[in-house]
């Protein structure tokens, strides 16, 4: 009987047998359809200047497992592209060397892009906050974009994994202005920049109450494959104790048919809960965010 | 009084420009920055006349009386030359140099000049390092025998997108001014060696973002302060231990307990209620504002200081002094040695 939903291949991995574990979670998802000269384009996760063993960066050891993968079974004549863009607090640039990105990228032949510098091209998507989206050209012109997420947890939309990855992927520096309508923004976003396959580094998760970048690490070793980005989000939702449904760009996302809440799980069965959200944790912490905003207002910019 | 400031970015947004724009007698004259586009949203953004993108065509104005400088701190020895050689008085934010000869010949353009520098500390406003001062100076702990300091921050990105802090004393010239500061204030102690271990804990930055440095002042008290970028949390505390007892002060909390004697329950009562503070401080908005707060208390005495042609609150020797030891943990950290201050 075909099950109902998307496919999530599930493997438990720490660092050191990662890429044997990687391998086997690309098996049980099927072979990649790219040819020995397509252009990959590799979204990872350099949000603000913690350490990878944080849980709050991608850990250069995933990207070098993947960058591993894709040139032992897809050959040395791909192109690949690690991407990422600056933000508020991200100067990925610097994040690229300081946290050991440089070698890997260097070892396996794949060039890293900083979206914000990269010529745009604008796509109409008639969303409620952007009319169109600012697509960098490295992603228009990709054959195949992987999105390589955290498994984290976020102050502002509870969960930060396969779709608001692709946030990442907005030229803008200032993308804290998109942060009172972040769950419009991540889906319109993904309208256009739809991950074709989704590889999260879940094997140090990022959780508590100031997620993403700011929480703790644990250690959940957990490797997650799959290309439907809404159903492995509604997925690590559970795994992070919130319901799928209550976090709203993973509801809007199913709404515009970027994917389907509905899952099924393949591979290893070790699964259980990361995280538990405290409610009063949470509330209080949204309360202190609300007064420091008043008082920041009243104080003619803040403290 | 008439101010301009050099320099729009987040401590200029934050700290000089809203604590200037709620003194009386005072006005913001004109605005500097290199990025006109910036300069002029500050100007806008606080109601200042002028605005411009180099500090010459301030200087031009011989009604302005005091110049803030809110630049990089690689920017502050050309710009306080150039100030002090236009006979204006300066603010400059901390750390004064980025090495003591710089300083030095800050100090040496001033003094040729006879104006007048101030540098900003404004840590040193904070009610609790101001009430630990006092109980360190009135000798309720007895003869200080060691002071302990954690300075720990988030890497600079949180405030600023200026990449001027990653080059090799990286988090020594960060916030680790505040703290080296307070402790020579509240001790009046004078440094004599410097032994300091840390460096780049990323392994591929090449910058210093944790050290530990050990002072021994000339009365033999021994200060050690931990300082690192790594941790990713807010954390500024000092532990004075002395012959009689131990103060803890936490600025940012509010919180000054002093402990004597063999701990009692009672004594863990009192220590939460000191801690219990900080729900009223938040409550009430204090929390909040108290950082802003600060650079008004600094301000008016630094006015006060240039009226009556008094001590400024931040001598520029202070500054050198505060600069010596940081450059001292740095050539330490670099050569594994003890260095001594000479100052």
């Amino acid at each position: 009987m075909r099950k109902k939903g998307s496919k999530i291949i599930v493997v438990n991995s720490d660092y050191k047998t990662l890429y044997y574990k990687l391998e086997k979670a690309m098996n049980l998802y099927g072979s990649l359809p790219l040819k020995s000269d397509s252009t990959v384009v590799i979204k990872i996760n350099l949000c603000d200047a913690r350490t990878p063993d944080t849980g709050a960066i991608t850990h250069p050891l995933f990207l070098d497992a993947i960058l591993r993968f894709l040139r032992e079974n897809y050959g040395y004549n791909l192109e690949i592209k690690v991407v990422e863009s600056d933000a508020s607090v991200a100067l990925p640039d610097l994040f690229i060397e300081w946290f050991g990105f440089t070698e890997i990228l260097n070892k396996w032949n794949a060039k890293y892009v900083n979206l914000s510098r990269d010529a745009i091209i604008y796509k109409e998507t008639n969303g409620r906050v952007l009319k169109s989206v600012p697509v960098p050209k490295t992603i228009n012109d990709a054959d195949f974009f992987i999105t390589v997420p955290k498994l984290k947890t976020n102050s502002l939309t509870k969960i930060t994994c396969c779709l608001k990855n692709q946030f990442g992927c907005l030229p803008t520096v200032r993308k804290n202005k998109y942060h009172n309508v972040i769950d419009d923004v991540i889906v319109e976003v993904n309208t256009v920049m739809r991950p074709d396959l989704c590889i999260v580094d879940g094997i140090i998760s990022h959780v508590g109450i100031q997620g993403p970048a700011f929480g703790y690490p644990f250690h959940s070793n957990l490797i997650l494959v799959g290309n439907d980005p809404v159903a492995i989000d509604a997925f690590v939702s559970k795994l992070l104790g919130f319901n799928p449904k209550s976090v709203g760009h993973i509801v809007k996302a199913r709404r515009m048919g970027i994917g389907e809440m509905e899952y099924y799980l393949v591979g290893d069965a070790n699964i259980h809960r990361i995280y538990k959200p405290n409610s009063l944790e949470w509330l209080l912490f949204k309360l202190g965010l609300y007064l420091r905003n008043i008082t920041k207002k009243k104080t003619n910019g803040g403290s | 009084m008439k101010f301009a400031i050099v320099g729009c970015g987040a401590i200029a947004w934050r700290g000089h420009l809203p604590a200037l724009s709620k003194l009386e007698d005072v006005e913001v004259t004109s605005v500097v920055d290199l990025d006109k586009t910036r300069a002029k949203r500050t100007a806008k953004k606080f109601g200042v006349r002028r605005y411009y993108t180099t500090v010459d065509e301030i200087l031009k104005d011989e009604e302005l009386d005091v110049v803030v400088i809110a630049t990089p701190t690689p920017t502050h020895k050309d710009l306080a030359i150039k100030v002090a050689d236009a006979g204006k008085h300066i603010i400059v934010e901390k750390p004064l140099a980025t090495s003591l000869s710089e300083g030095l010949s800050i100090k040496e353009t001033v003094k040729k000049n006879n104006v007048k520098l101030c540098v900003v500390q404004n840590y040193r406003y904070f009610p609790s390092i101001r009430q630990a001062r006092k109980i360190v100076r009135q000798g309720f702990l007895g003869k200080i025998t060691n002071i302990y300091g954690i300075a720990h921050t988030p890497w600079p990105n949180q405030w600023t997108r200026g990449t001027w802090l990653y080059y090799e004393p990286g988090v020594l010239l960060d916030f680790s001014p505040h703290i080296v500061d307070a402790i020579l204030w509240i001790t009046n102690g004078k440094p004599q060696r410097v032994y300091a271990i840390g460096g780049d804990f990323t392994g591929h930055s090449n910058f210093i973002n944790y050290a530990q440095i050990s002072i021994v002042f000339k009365n033999k008290v021994i200060g050690t302060i931990d300082v690192s970028w790594l941790t990713g949390t807010f954390r500024y505390h000092l532990y004075f231990m002395g012959t009689s007892g131990m103060l803890e002060v936490d600025p940012r909390f509010n919180v000054v307990f002093r402990s004597h004697g063999i701990p009692t329950p009672i004594d863990d009562i009192r220590y939460f209620l000191t801690r219990m503070k900080i729900i009223g401080d938040v409550a009430t908005g204090r929390f909040f504002t108290m950082p802003q707060l600060v650079y008004q208390y600094f301000y008016k005495d630094f006015i006060r200081a240039l009226e009556t042609n008094g001590r400024m609150p931040v001598t520029i020797e202070e500054a050198l002094e505060t600069l010596a030891v940081l450059e001292g943990a740095y050539k330490s950290i670099k050569n594994n040695v003890i260095v001594d201050i000479e100052l």
